[in-house]
């Protein structure tokens, strides 16, 4: 036997180092919250986090630093954390939602999981932004846009709409990230304006043209090195990337579909309270900070490049302001996520 | 999840020089608790096998078979069943041709190459993928899986092969020269035979690591079962057609299982006797020298070269940027953390099963062990779903505790410390356990002061190797941690997405450097039997 | 008193029956040895008294106090028993002084040095080699270490499961005769189990002989040697000529012709027993009974394997003689084979309806 080397002394103190790691982890459980609006937010949140790590992280860390709340991020994607939500049900650790998109939430909405929002945040959105029930708010937003390599694909030769994607002579052109959240809020898009057989067809004829990738920023990298023309994706990855060093997006263009087509969906990212959040002050601070100025320059100011939609601050100067995208008018609160997966489990692009 | 199971080849050999059964022949029953003991965990093992059959039979034939027979599982099961069925035979080739070559050869600097040819096992897969994606970016599909799998993966074929051409006994080839042999029938005739057991036990461990890894595949676009269930529960969270594809992904493994177990027939352990007394025959590379040079530099420049000059090339490109966020030496205790309770869990939970499978040889010691081993052929994202779902609906309490992620990985890790625990009991003669309650010791102390005393080095070892596998563990502990775990792991993949691949180096290097020692501990030890 | 009761003992592993209702009475003080084949059972009989296993049924007591059977089980640790088993068993990574020391519960320092001295004393090893690893003594030295780490716990019982099996030729006898030394001295009662049969005849007072689960027969050696009940005995406690024989009152007529026997109650077919050491081979040049076949120099002794014809009983043998090497007889040469014992009735064994045939069949005897 050769494995006298490992001595136990030092395998003892590595392993009480993990323990005394493991039992910190363990030991933070979540201060019990008054339930009285008025009271000063305090203890710790859990946030499911369906957003960019990175946005909702830089919101946390301001947040923190002004209400000494400590938030723990569990990070996943919009459906993978609706449905998680809608299982956990009762039992979820979670307290706060947040989401890319407006369907996951909806989803969480209609399981009647969330608390209604403080008056006071809900005052700070434009009711565009927010479905009427009250039970979740828009924190940013994002518009869907067509990303093209303009070596490979003239402007001449541009689809007009979303739609047109399905035709035969797209086939292999273009690339997409079905299995993220961003683009089935796009395809829910097509199926709220559109109808579900419609839908149906479109995503059986993408079927046989799209190229998978996993992730936008791929998708783009992808239309960059010139591996396929075009993909459709959101517009922050290609300003995000244009921010930095470029380069993924130097050899790329973006356009917007505009003309209210299903392509031009600008898509709202919800924030919601869970009803039984064991911390609802802090919980519905959070929410209200994110929407509060405070909340939204981070938006303008910081390298998401999404758009804000509350407290009247403006986006960040690079982007084409909301008002000129003419995106079709969509109530958040009707996209649904469900018909949406199994539309594409069938059509066999999940 | 993308690391060895090699334990198991390389143990399993260790082990067979045979446990010195006690005189009298015949076996007494266990005890009631021991047995109790391995019956709970053996049944715990079975918690992934039985949520997958339950949930198949509450979907229900109807959707069950609309999710299962449509185009897109056929499509998968293509892409999945060309990745084992291309990668399998071309691992063996390149792994067993390494082997000849390093311990068949006067080749100089064999010694060197025995190493480096190890080394790839130290590098998680999807390191390896990172490695090749930056190399050439348009990387996708089958080949390029292909490419992945043999690279990752050559060295547990390697290793076992290795290791029994140390130990062949030279008698057996000179008796079949002085019968006229011609070396390729040599080859052919003698030696091949010898190795049919490592060759096929590491192809085993390779088809299982194909089926069930995520990261290196999802990273070059190509979907398996295993990717496209974690897409599906991206999706849906563990949605009925996630489900469904993991019942089909269950039966592919269970498939393997069989295949290996028919076609290794009879024989449990590789039984090479006790080593060779004599050196092994080498021979003499005369004007195939360079060539042979040429595979092996290629090779380990291909399989360990490419991800660690990417990993190299990426920290130098991100200077002290991808070093400062923070984030690094918190990850790197979490993971550490998570990688030694594992070990610990494990190898507690392993001991009865050991014990039991050692000492009481019999049907139920059979059929324990193999639940163990068939969980941990599931891909980690089988496991995790059915703990999620468990958790949730009746062991609330556990659900997102740092528990139940170290249960996940006993589930999945259990046969690493079986292997070698049960290597080590069967040294341990039994006659020293019953002198001490001879002297008048309880049993349990002369368990504690004489057994485990001397199963301690076979039990770090088996500890070492869960270790490995859990700090490159990814799918399971996404699933199942608690909110706010940043593993390396997890912190390189959530990188990687971003095509922060700057940012991901850093993670990637301490996942190499953590796994280093144990897959230096996993060669010496397959070079060990030569000198018993 | 007895110090150790067997009382109709059964104990079986799955389907196989491996001890079949034995009764055993140990004397306090006294020294039995168990002897059998390998798979007759006796470690498992060893294993029972000192609590390893749980009989099936029946009871075990050890001075009286019932151990075992009957809703009883006291584990082993409790059980008061010393314990030397083939291999010694010693802790590899404990000293000689730590091993003796192992039961003794926790002693002061000196103490404890000095009753481990005591102890070496007793096995008759020095003093010096308390300090030593067992790797670093000899294979005799290691069981009389075993011996006085057992002797340590002042025993009711010492149990001995073939300690000197592995032992070479030399060192075995030297270290049986000091391991039996001390324990008469020290007056412990002792069970020895071995399948040396020498072993078997010199080391006890009471011999016990176990074939397939069952004690087919108990009692001193010198009894058992000389008038064993059955042929599997016979030959297993030394070299015996068993030849088939039709036995009538006093006599029974063999190979040899009609022969004396000592007083039996069996009447018919059974089988006669002779020990090679009362027979007397003796030239013959008007024409004996018997032709030798072949003769075998083996040094103080030859070995005479001869034809008898068989006259008188119609049954001819073929039989292997020990005699002393002053014999002098050549292949070929007619002899004349006699008897100075009666040849003692044995019955076919008891237990092996199954291969009765080649186990009962005496030894290069043709009929």
């Amino acid at each position: 036997m050769t494995f006298r080397k490992i001595t136990g002394r030092n395998l003892t103190a590595i392993g009480a180092t993990a323990i005394v790691v493991l039992l910190a982890g363990c030991s933070s459980a979540p201060a019990p919250g008054s339930s009285s609006s008025s009271a000063k937010p305090s203890g710790e949140i859990t946030v499911y986090n369906g957003q960019h790590e990175s946005l909702t992280q830089a919101w946390a860390d301001e947040f923190t630093k002004e209400s000494s709340v400590k938030v723990i991020l569990r990070n996943g994607e919009d459906p993978e954390l609706g449905n998680q939500l809608v299982q956990e049900a009762s039992a979820s650790p979670a307290d706060v939602f947040l989401t890319e998109n407006s369907p996951a939430i909806s989803l969480v909405e209609r399981a009647k999981l969330l608390a209604p929002i403080d008056a006071a945040t809900l005052a700070q959105v434009p009711a565009g932004y927010r479905p009427k029930s009250g039970d979740w708010t828009g924190i940013a937003a994002r518009s869907t846009v067509f990303v093209y390599n303009p070596a490979m694909l003239s402007a001449a030769q541009l689809p007009t709409s979303l739609l047109d994607l399905a035709n035969p002579s797209w086939k292999g052109k273009w690339a997409a990230s079905p299995s993220g959240a961003d683009f089935q809020a796009i395809v829910s898009a097509l199926l709220e304006l559109k109808g579900k057989a419609a839908t149906e067809s479109w995503l059986s004829a993408m079927k046989q043209n799209f190229v998978a990738y996993k992730g936008n920023s791929t998708v783009m990298k992808a239309v960059n090195a010139g591996e396929i023309p075009s993909g459709v994706i959101y517009h922050y990855y290609w300003f995000g990337d244009q921010a930095g060093t470029g380069e993924n997006s130097k050899n790329t263009k973006m356009m917007y579909f505009k003309n209210a087509d299903p392509g031009a969906f600008v898509s709202v990212s919800g924030g919601g309270v869970l009803k039984t959040s064991k911390n609802p002050v802090a919980a519905q601070a959070f929410l209200k900070f994110i929407t509060a100025k405070q909340g939204q320059l981070i938006l303008q100011t910081g390298n998401s490049f999404e758009y804000p939609v509350a407290s009247d601050v403006a986006a960040n100067p690079a982007l084409v302001p909301l008002t000129e995208l003419n995106a079709p008018s969509i109530d958040p609160s009707t996209l649904n996520s469900t018909t949406v997966t199994d539309l594409m489990t069938r059509a066999g692009i999940i | 999840m993308s690391t060895s199971r090699i334990a198991g080849t390389v143990d399993a050999t260790a082990a067979a020089s045979p446990n010195r059964a006690r005189r009298g022949d015949v076996r007494s029953r266990a005890p009631k608790r021991l047995m109790a003991a391995a019956v709970i965990i053996s049944a715990l093992s079975s918690v992934p096998l039985i949520y997958v059959a339950v949930t198949a039979i509450v979907t229900g034939w109807p959707t069950l078979s609309a999710l299962i027979f449509r185009n897109r599982v056929g499509e998968l099961l293509v892409n999945t069943a060309g990745l084992v069925i291309i990668t399998v035979p071309l691992t063996a080739v390149v792994g067993l041709a390494a082997a000849l070559l390093v311990e068949r050869t006067t080749l100089p600097g064999a010694r060197v190459f025995a190493l480096l040819l190890a080394a790839p096992l130290a590098i998680p897969a999807f390191v390896h993928s990172y490695g090749w994606v930056t190399v050439i970016p348009s990387l996708h599909g089958l080949g390029s899986g292909v490419l992945i799998g043999t690279l990752a993966y050559f060295p547990l074929v390697y290793l076992p092969c290795a290791a029994a051409l140390r130990r062949l006994d030279p008698a057996l080839e000179e008796a079949a020269s002085g019968l006229g042999l011609r070396p390729t029938a040599m080859f052919l005739r003698v030696i091949f035979p010898q190795l049919r057991l490592p060759l096929l036990g590491g192809s085993l461990l390779i088809a299982l690591h194909l089926l069930a890894e995520y990261g290196a595949f999802a990273l070059i676009r190509f979907d398996t079962f295993t990717t496209a269930i974690i897409d599906q529960y991206r999706s849906t969270f563990n949605g009925p057609a996630a489900n469904a594809l993991a019942s089909v992904l269950v039966f592919c493994c269970l498939f393997v299982l069989v295949t290996e177990s028919g076609a290794r027939g009879r024989a449990r352990f590789a039984r090479v006797g006790a080593g060779a007394s004599r050196p092994v025959i080498r021979r003499r590379l005369r004007r195939s020298t360079p060539a042979a040079y040429g595979y092996l530099v290629v090779l380990v420049l291909l399989s360990t070269g490419v991800p660690l000059i990417t990993v190299v090339r990426w920290l130098t490109a991100g200077g002290a940027r991808v070093w400062g966020d923070g984030q690094i030496v918190a990850s790197l205790a979490q993971t550490l953390g998570y990688g030694l309770t594992g070990a610990a869990i494990t190898t507690v939970l392993a001991l009865p099963v050991a014990l039991l499978a050692v000492r009481y040889p019999g049907r139920l010691a059979r059929i324990l062990e193999s639940v163990g081993y068939i969980t941990s052929s599931l891909p980690g994202i089988v496991t995790a779903l059915a703990l999620v779902t468990v958790s949730i609906r009746y062991l609330q309490p556990l659900y997102q505790s740092s528990i139940l992620v170290a249960v996940a990985y006993a589930l999945m890790f259990l046969p690493r410390a079986l292997v070698s625990l049960s290597a080590g009991l069967a040294q341990v003669p039994l006659g020293l356990e019953e002198a001490a309650r001879s002297l008048g010791i309880h049993p349990t102390v002369a368990f504690i002061r004489v057994t485990l005393r001397f199963i301690a080095p076979t039990t770090l070892a088996g500890g070492a190797l869960v270790f490995l596998g859990v700090i490159n563990e990814l799918t399971a502990t996404l699933l199942l941690a608690p909110s706010g775990t940043r593993t390396l792991a997890i912190q390189f993949w959530s990188r990687v997405n971003e095509i922060d691949y700057a940012g991901a180096a850093p993670y990637a290097m301490l996942m190499i450097v953590l796994s280093l020692p144990v897959t230096y501990l996993l060669f010496s030890r397959s070079r060990l039997v030569e000198t018993r | 008193m007895s110090a150790v009761e067997l009382d109709r003992v059964s104990k079986g592993f799955g389907q196989i029956a491996v001890l079949n209702a034995v009764n055993l009475s140990i004397l306090a003080g006294s020294t039995t040895v168990i002897v059998g084949a390998s798979g007759s059972g006796k470690t498992t009989l060893l294993r029972l008294i000192s609590g390893f296993e749980m009989p099936d049924s029946g009871t075990i007591s050890l001075s009286g106090e019932r151990v075992a059977g009957s809703g009883k089980n006291v584990p082993a640790h409790r059980r008061g028993i010393g314990l030397v088993s083939q291999e010694g068993s010693l802790f590899p990574h404990l000293s000689v002084e730590e091993n003796i020391a192992f039961g003794m519960g926790d002693l002061p320092r000196r103490n404890r040095q000095r009753a481990v001295e005591e102890l070496l004393d007793m096995v008759s090893l020095e003093r010096s080699y308390r300090t030593r690893r067992p790797d670093e003594l000899s294979g005799g030295q290691q069981q009389r270490v075993a011996l006085a780490r057992a002797l340590a716990r002042k025993p009711s019982v010492m149990l001995l499961d073939e300690p000197f099996s592995a032992l070479d030729t030399g060192l075995r006898a030297a270290t049986r005769d000091a391991i039996s030394a001390t324990l008469r001295q020290q007056s412990i009662t002792t069970v020895l189990v071995t399948h040396d049969q020498s072993e078997a005849l010199s080391f006890g007072d009471q011999l016990a002989v176990l074939r397939k689960g069952r004690l087919v027969q108990v009692g001193s050696p010198r009894e058992l040697y000389f008038a064993p009940r059955e042929v599997s005995t016979a030959k297993f406690l030394g070299d015996a000529i068993v030849l088939p024989a039709t036995v009538g009152a006093g006599t029974a007529s063999c190979a040899f012709g009609i022969v004396v026997v000592a007083p039996t109650a069996v009447r018919g077919a059974a089988f006669v027993m002779f020990r090679p050491e009362h027979l007397v081979v003796k030239k013959s040049d008007s024409g004996g009974s018997a032709v030798v076949e072949l003769v075998e120099f083996g040094g103080a002794e030859v070995n005479i394997t001869v034809r008898l014809d068989g006259l008188h009983s119609g049954r001819g043998a073929v039989v292997k003689i020990r005699q002393n090497n002053d014999l002098n007889v050549a292949r070929g040469d007619r002899v004349v084979v006699s008897t100075r014992q009666p040849g003692v009735v044995v019955s076919p064994d008891q237990d092996n309806e199954n291969d009765q045939g080649s186990e009962n069949e005496p030894e290069l005897a043709t009929g």
